[in-house]
Parts: structure tokens; sequence; C-alpha cells
């Protein structure tokens, strides 16, 4: 507490005095001005570029590369970012050690009363950079929002839903949001297919044809485990089939393509699927 | 570490950018005539299997069945060849057995067998061929001969689908090899079909010796390829090649591993005189043509779709399939791949022989290479 006081004696305000401010900026002429728009002008149109770039190259090139590219956005983006600021500071500012203590304090002030939530935001931004708790092209669920993250901007990330939707999150939900990760930086990503049978059912029938129908689907990646996880339930038998596509991209495509195959083949083997209670009721 | 992503990268960039190699107009040596090639192509499915693929079965085979012979009730009684699935290994095996094994009492079967339309019969299928009745003819026959016998079944693709209860038939034999120990068991499959194999039924946890197929030499395939050149072509003119040659090196590393492969390169890489051909594309030249080894390189690959890809990777696994069984495994209805093959028919990446599908062996390697990069499992390249 003593240490806070001698940082920041009471009765002091921490808005600096106008001649600090005023030796702080330097002088503005018509040169300077257009100076710094097109420097802005330039950082917004690579910005653009970097992301059109990115996304074009990545849809094009095997799926291996593809999440690499789509990874790095954010790393060019942000270098992009701190030389376009470095340099507008350099073009507008007297940049002397006393200059940016009175800068900080001015900007911490400006920015606590009028930008907390936008500043709150690009902080998380940049923390989760560091933390990873999600990359571009990861599967993620935020909240009630379930989908690939298409786009990491200063303030938001953008997911594409299943429904082809795009949803704009702040990235300061990051402080209080748990973020399910499905596929966390891989092409994989587990898909869990849910069946029901009747307790009459041929069990191990029916988990032999969820493995089978796993093998079988092209969309499987083959390189990692297929498991089944059977349990049971007051009306009926639950199997979990768990595998992995090849591209997480195409998970409720392939999960279509299992269900087709396992509901052919217990068609064949006349396995009997439960009268959910619901039904036995009515 | 770093390197292998970064060559596989560079290896799949020129397929999507560069389409195809356009000869120069100003050239003076020219691709063969689509005629020639085709008498030529006709020529080189004559040629016998290659010397060195007999040999290695031979010495495998050999160091195989003494192993058993010392001790026959261990289950290490089945020998496993391997080749590319643009290579039928079903000839080769056969081949191999033709020079006798007098200890030995050969039965070959599945010669010639086909996936049947309903692949679920597969597994009765291969019950009736591999446990006929035992007539009392039979029984007293087989008493008489006391030689231990070698069952060969040649190819392994035909008995199985990837659908679901399509490798019943595979886990069949698997069971049926390990439990018969008085019998020693020879199987041919491709690295393709292997790899799948050992995936869905830890085939190689039963069958555990597996050999694969050599590579050729730069000097084996020039002895294996000349006799095609050896003998005129009916209305065609002497070919010749000139006695310098370099480029068979250059064969023997691109292709090496598989002999029809290196057989299609050295096919596209031949060349001729602009002048030996008249204003339709035929040869004029009365005499002796004198033809031009460029050096070999792979075909370029067009730019493949998500649809080709699985159409590819299943044919590959398969090595030959009809549409409805390449329907069926992929669980799309016929019509909808229908387009699809044809497209690629047309590119030359598939060929049909009858109703079967297969990839055309020139495209193997970039294929390899396009559907590692997108994260299929491959067999060995």
């Amino acid at each position: 507490m003593a240490m806070l006081l001698s940082l920041f004696p009471l009765g002091q305000p921490a808005i600096p005095s106008e001649e600090t401010i005023e030796s702080l900026f330097k002088d503005l002429t018509l040169g300077v001005a257009i100076h710094a728009a097109l420097a802005l002008l330039i950082t917004y149109g690579l910005l653009l570029a970097i992301r059109s770039f990115a996304n074009a190259i990545s849809e094009k090139v095997p799926r291996r590369f593809r999440l690499q590219i789509k990874q790095s956005v954010p790393f060019w983006r942000g270098l992009l970012l701190t030389f376009a600021l470095s340099y507008l500071l350099g073009l507008l500012l007297n940049l002397t050690g006393s200059n940016l203590f009175a800068l900080t304090g001015t900007i911490a002030v400006a920015l606590g009363f009028a930008f907390k939530d936008y500043v709150s935001a690009i902080m998380a931004g940049v923390v989760s950079l560091f933390e990873g708790p999600f990359r571009m092209g990861d599967r993620i669920q935020i909240g009630d929002h379930y989908g690939e993250v298409v786009d990491y901007g200063f303030r938001t990330l953008r997911l594409r839903t299943p429904d082809d939707n795009t949803v704009a999150i702040p990235h300061s939900v990051i402080w209080s949001d748990p973020i399910s990760n499905a596929n966390s930086g891989q092409l994989e990503a587990q898909v869990v297919t849910h069946f029901y049978f009747s307790h009459e059912a041929d069990i191990s029938q029916a988990v032999n044809i969820l493995y089978q129908a796993a093998y079988s689907s092209r969309y499987t990646q083959l390189k990692l485990p297929v498991v089944v996880v059977v349990s049971e339930d007051p009306w009926a038998t639950h199997l979990k089939l768990k595998s992995y596509p090849i591209d997480a991209r195409d998970e409720f495509v392939y999960q279509t393509d299992l269900v087709l195959r396992i509901k052919q083949a217990c068609a064949r083997h006349r396995l009997p699927y439960p009268r959910g209670p619901i039904l036995e009721e009515e | 570490m770093v390197g292998k992503p970064i060559r596989s990268f560079l290896e799949a960039l020129p397929g999507r950018f560069s389409q195809g190699q356009t000869p120069d107009p100003t050239d003076d040596i020219t691709e063969l005539p689509p005629a020639l090639r085709h008498q030529l192509s006709e020529k080189i499915k004559q040629l016998p299997i290659p010397q060195d693929y007999l040999a290695a079965v031979h010495e495998a085979l050999k160091e195989a069945l003494n192993a058993w012979q010392i001790s026959p009730d261990t289950s290490n009684n089945s020998l496993v060849v391997l080749s590319s699935p643009v290579e039928a290994i079903a000839p080769i095996l056969k081949a191999s057995f033709q020079d006798d094994l007098p200890d030995y009492e050969v039965r070959q079967f599945l010669g010639g067998y086909q996936r049947p339309p309903d692949p679920l019969t597969i597994l009765d299928h291969l019950r009736r061929e591999l446990e006929p009745e035992q007539t009392a003819d039979k029984k007293a026959e087989a008493e008489k001969d006391k030689r231990p016998t070698v069952m060969v079944i040649p190819s392994l693709e035909p008995c199985f689908l990837r659908c679901i209860q399509g490798w019943e038939g595979i886990e069949y034999l698997q069971a049926l090899a390990s439990q018969d120990v008085s019998r020693f068991w020879v199987f041919g499959c491709n690295h393709w079909a292997w790899a799948f194999l050992e995936k869905v039924c830890q085939v190689n946890a039963y069958l555990e010796q597996v050999i694969c197929l050599p590579e050729l030499t730069a000097e084996v395939l020039q002895t294996w390829l000349d006799p095609v050149l050896a003998e005129p072509l009916p209305d065609s003119p002497n070919l010749k090649f000139p006695e310098d040659q370099g480029n068979w090196e250059s064969l023997a590393n691109l292709a090496g591993e598989t002999s029809t492969l290196a057989a299609q390169l050295w096919l596209q890489s031949l060349r001729l005189q602009s002048s030996d051909l008249n204003e339709d594309g035929a040869i004029t030249a009365e005499a002796t043509v004198e033809l031009q080894f460029a050096k070999p390189a792979f075909p370029s690959l067009m730019s493949l779709e998500a649809l080709d890809r699985y159409i590819l990777h299943a044919l590959l696994i398969h090595r030959e399939m009809t549409r409805s069984h390449l329907a069926l495994s992929l669980g799309e209805a016929e019509r909808r791949i229908r387009s699809r093959v044809q497209v690629l028919q047309r590119e030359g990446i598939i060929i049909q022989w009858g109703r079967r599908l297969t990839v055309h062996p020139a495209h193997y390697h970039r294929l390899c290479s396009e559907l590692a990069n997108n994260n299929f499992l491959i067999g060995k390249t």
C-alpha cells in the first residue's frame, strides 16, 4: 500500500499538464498528415491482403498445409500492426523517456474511461495468442456457438458455424467463458456417433457393426484409433462410436455416412431398435 | 524433421501449378504417334516378369520354407509378398511357382478370381475353394502324397471390399493360415491393401513374414525392356536406339520400385525425329527409325477434387474394382461417382479393363504425394 502511494501520491492528478502534452506531439504539417494517412491506408490494405491471400492459398494447397498457413495469419498481422504503430508513433510524437511516461498515463486514463471493453478485447486477443486455447482453423465451442475459427481480428474472432453463418465473438470472452477445442491445431477431430439398441439386441454384433462402419467409411482417419463404448440406459443399450475423420471439416458428412452404413447393416441383421420411453407411455 | 514437410509441399506444387509439359513446337524431336505407342504398349504387356522379382520371391520362399520345416509346429507358416498397387502381384507369384518345388506339393488357388457382385459372398467362395469336400479318393491320394503342402493365394485384393463385413474373407484366411500349421501359405497383396488390412483386422499379427518386391536397377530395366524394340513391329519400320543411352539411371531412380511404372515412363520418354513423321503424324521412314530416350518425367496431375481423391484412394487399396463396387465402398450412389470417374478416365488417371477400373501406373508416384499430403493412409512408396 505504501509503495502504491509513493508511485501515485494522493491529490496528484494522473492527467499530465498542458505543456507536457504540447511537447509530446510533433508539429502536424500537411506532409506528416499525408504520410500518416498513407501509412494507415497501406496497413489496412496489407491486413486485408494477408487475410485474403492466406485464405485463398490455404484452400488450394493440400490439407496437410492448410492449417499451418491459416495459423500463421495472426502472427503476420500482428507483425504488420507493430511496424505500422511504431512508424505512426515516430511520425507524430516526440518519443523521449518522460514523454513516453506521460503518454502511457494519458492513454491509460483515456482508454480506461472511454474504451474499456474495446481494450479488454484487444488485450484478451493478445493473451490468447500466447496462451493458445485455439488457433485459426480450429473447431471450437464458445457458449452456444460452435464452428471453425476463420478469422482472428483485432477485437473479435469469427467462427463459421455448420450452418454457414459467421459469428463474431469478442476476444474478451476468454476472461470468463470456457472454450472447448475439438482439434487443437490438428486436421482431425473426434466425432462421437450415438446409437441406441433394444435390450434384446445382440450387442456384440452391434459393436462389431459399429467398428466395421468406422473402418469402412471413406472419411475415417485410419491412422487414429476407433473405439466403441457401451452403456446401459433404462430403456436401451447406448453405443457410442468414437472415431476421427481425415479432415475435421467433414465431421457432419462423416457422421451421416456412418449412420447410413450402420442402419443398412442393422437392417440386414434385424437388430432391434429400442421403443423409447415416450412411445411406451403413448 | 522440418525438411520432410517442406519437401512434400514442394513436391505438391508442380502438380498444382503446372498443367503439363507442352512440347516446344520448334523442337525437332517429337513424341511417338499414338498407333506406334499402342503397339509398343501391347508388346510391353507380353514381356516376361523381371528376373529380379522372381529371384527375390524364390529366395524368400526358400528361406521361409526351410525355417518352417525345421520347426513345423510354430505358427511361422506363411509368407506375404507385397507389391505396388499398380503392379499385378498374381502373375509374379504364378511365375515364381512355375519352377517346380519337388519336395513340396504346390496348390494354387483363386487364379483369375474376381470380386463377386455381392461382396458378402466372398467368404462362402473362399470356404468352398479352400475347404473342398474330402471324398474317399481324395483322402487316399492325400495320404499317399506325404509331401508338405504349399498353399498359394496369389492376390488378396479380390478377397475383400472396404464395406461392412467386406473383409470377413481376409479374417477367414488369416485364421485358416494361423490354425493350420501343417501347410505353408503364400499370399500376394499390394502395400496399400496391406496397410488398410493391418488397421482393420491386424493381419500382420497373423501373417508375420512379409517381403517387398525389390527395386529394379538401371541394368535390369534395360535388359527387361530392350526386347520391346528388338523385334520389328507389324506394318512399322524397324526401331532402334542409339548406342549411348544415359537415361536408364534416371528411369531407375524415378520408377525402379515398380516395373509397370518404369515401363510406362520409358514408353512416354521415347521420342523420334519430327522429320520421320508425315503431315498426318504417321511414320514416313521406310527403313530404320532411330528413337531417342528423353529424360523420363512423371506426367502432371490435374487438380483433384475431394471426391476424386476418395475414388483414387479406394482404387489403389483394391487395385482394381468395378464401378458398382467402387460406389458401394464409397457409400455413394453409382450415378454420383460416374461423372468424376469419367473425368479421371478422360485425364488418363484411371484406365478401364473390361468392367474393372484401375489407376494408370504413370500417375502412381504423384498420387502417392497427393494423397499423403491430404492426410490419407497410404502404403509404402
